[in-house]
């Protein structure tokens, strides 16, 4: 009987799902552009090394198993250390080449997502050299296989622009361990790692490869404090309000269903499907439309929790909305409203 | 059945500009009785029926409805459903749903099988000639179909009090004629009927009249 009354007028009905779609192409647009935005600069920040911490020693090295044996704690997204060889000449060009020799999670913390590659090069010695990925190099008096080249990522490789990093097994001793983290374990991560080095604990320094300011907030943190983030919420009342309007003007048919001898829950449920469903089903068509337009770009997890989130967080305000809308309404005198009736 | 089809007992209701539309009131109505409401423009007749029709809860006074005392809401939802039909003055149909739709849902609401009810819709609207217009919409239908189209819809449910609030308003003579005669010709033996018109054609069916002036309900000889 419900869902009759939304096909009878369909004209209303598709008024109303037009109403809810303009609605939520307008709230989840913006929100997945603003969101996009900061996750976009989040992640070029990330890139940049944002949450990588170094470990030193001021004037020594750190324990290479120390070291390594951070990978795997909770938080840790890789660690690894190097050591630097020597500057010198290779291809018999002179041309300055830093040699460093890195223990083999070192290649995830710069990030190139080659594990298996022992040789790295910088980008601005490849293009020097003219060697590409699977070319050679030599380098004291030695002979190597270019696995991977080290893609230019700001503060994180800066340094390795013109080196040669060799992945090497068995080390004992770095200049320096790298550990990458999740944002989550930014705060938690010295006091854990100074408990691996233990043996150097004198005149260690744990520090962020990028200098932060506690008080600076990153583009995602930004994002969440921003007024979009109360976006959904002025959705919400817009459509409860375009809501009250439309019950509003049908509140003579509601005095008719309770001439008639239904029940308020199901003068509730004749609105509900009449009403309220083709509005959220507007919402919801928003909703795909903006992840399905998203397609060819595919939007991340947290992206789409986002939107989910929101359009949750719509339902749960619409509904309220809608119950107090119907309570206002049923609360008029029935007799008045059934004399309005045109 | 009941002994009586409804009772006002000592009623008084009135609103912020008009403090006593009906004053300790009290009318007792038996099945089967036809009761006319006579009265001017104004003098409460609209009220009084939505208080017997269960719809405005009496300030002072009780209703009770199939021997029932109604106490709340629910309860007199629940007499509405169960024994109460209306004609209003108002053409209050679905405008956006069909003549048989308009008849079915009243029966649906009180529980009958959606098929059932299309049948018995169907056979309602038939006995006010309404056969033809029965699958058109609502909103298409004239005045005075609209009207039989509500004796049609509470016919239908076989209540055991029917109101009728000034049914024929707006009517001309020869659709006023159609409406009355489908709404006597069609009444069941054992319904009560309440009924309030500024029409006399009315009341020529009816067995007793009231006349609501200044408030007090009277017995007219």
């Amino acid at each position: 009987m419900a869902g009759r009354g939304a096909l009878a007028s369909l004209w209303r009905t598709v008024v109303l799902i037009l109403i809810g779609c303009g609605v939520g192409l307008a709230v989840f647009g913006i929100e997945a552009s603003d969101l996009r935005r900061a996750l976009s600069e989040d992640a070029r920040l990330r890139d940049s090394g944002l949450n990588v911490l170094l470990v030193e020693k001021a004037n020594g090295t750190v324990s290479a198993n120390a070291c390594e044996s951070i990978n795997g704690i909770t938080g840790v997204v890789a660690a690894g250390g190097l050591r630097f060889v020597t500057t010198e000449v290779v291809n018999g060009t002179l041309v300055d080449v830093r040699h460093y020799q890195a223990t083999p999670r070192f290649a995830l913390v710069l990030g190139s997502g080659d594990d298996r590659s022992a040789v790295f090069v910088g980008g601005a010695l490849t293009q020097r050299l003219a060697v590409a990925d699977g070319g050679w190099i030599d380098i004291s008096g030695t002979r190597l296989n270019v696995g991977s080249v080290i893609q230019d990522r700001a503060s994180r490789t800066q340094q390795f622009g013109r080196a040669v990093v060799v992945i090497q097994g068995g080390l004992e001793r770095l200049d320096s361990c790298w550990v990458e983290l999740h944002p989550t374990a930014w705060d938690v991560a010295p006091s854990f790692i100074r408990s691996r080095f233990v043996d150097d604990s004198v005149g260690l320094v744990v520090r962020p490869l990028i200098p932060r300011d506690p008080s600076q907030l990153t583009p995602l943190e930004q994002y969440h404090r921003d007024a979009a983030r109360w976006l959904w919420a002025v959705g919400a009342l817009l459509i409860v309000g375009l809501l009250g309007l439309f019950i509003r003007a049908r509140r003579s048919i509601l005095g008719l269903w309770a001439v008639l001898g239904l029940r308020r829950s199901q003068r509730s449920l004749v609105v509900a499907a009449e009403l309220v469903a083709p509005i959220l089903g507007g919402v919801a068509i928003a909703y795909g439309t903006v992840l399905v337009a998203a397609g060819g770009n595919l939007m991340s997890r947290a992206e789409i929790s986002r939107l989910t989130y929101v359009w949750l967080v719509m339902i749960i305000v619409v509904a309220a909305g809608y119950v107090g809308v119907v309570a206002l309404v049923d609360r008029g005198d029935r007799m008045v409203l059934l004399k309005d009736h045109p | 059945m009941p002994e009586t089809a409804f009772e006002l007992r000592s009623v008084t209701h009135g609103y912020a500009r008009a403090r006593n539309v009906l004053r300790n009131a009290s009318l007792v109505c038996d099945p089967g009785a036809r009761i006319g409401i006579v009265g001017p423009s104004g003098s409460g007749k609209t009220t009084l029926l939505g208080i017997a029709g269960l719809l405005i809860p009496p300030q002072e006074g009780s209703v009770v409805v199939a021997g029932r005392e109604v106490h709340t809401e629910r309860q007199a939802s629940r007499l509405r459903r169960e024994f109460i039909a209306w004609i209003l003055q108002t053409t209050n149909v679905l405008g956006d749903r069909s003549a048989l739709d308009n008849v079915a849902v009243a029966l649906v609401a009180r529980g009958a099988d959606p098929a059932r009810a299309q049948d018995i819709a169907s056979r309602a609207l038939d006995r006010v000639g309404l056969t033809a217009a029965s699958r058109d919409r609502a909103r298409n239908l004239s005045g005075g179909e609209l009207q039989r189209l509500a004796v049609a819809r509470a016919m239908a449910t076989q209540p055991s009090l029917l109101i009728a609030d000034e049914p024929t308003a707006s009517l001309d003579a020869a659709n006023r004629d159609m409406v009355v005669d489908s709404l006597f010709s069609n009444l069941p033996t054992q319904t009560a009927l309440l009924l309030a018109s500024h029409d006399a054609e009315c009341y020529v069916h009816c067995d007793q009249l009231y006349e609501l002036r200044d408030g007090h309900l009277t017995r007219m000889a």
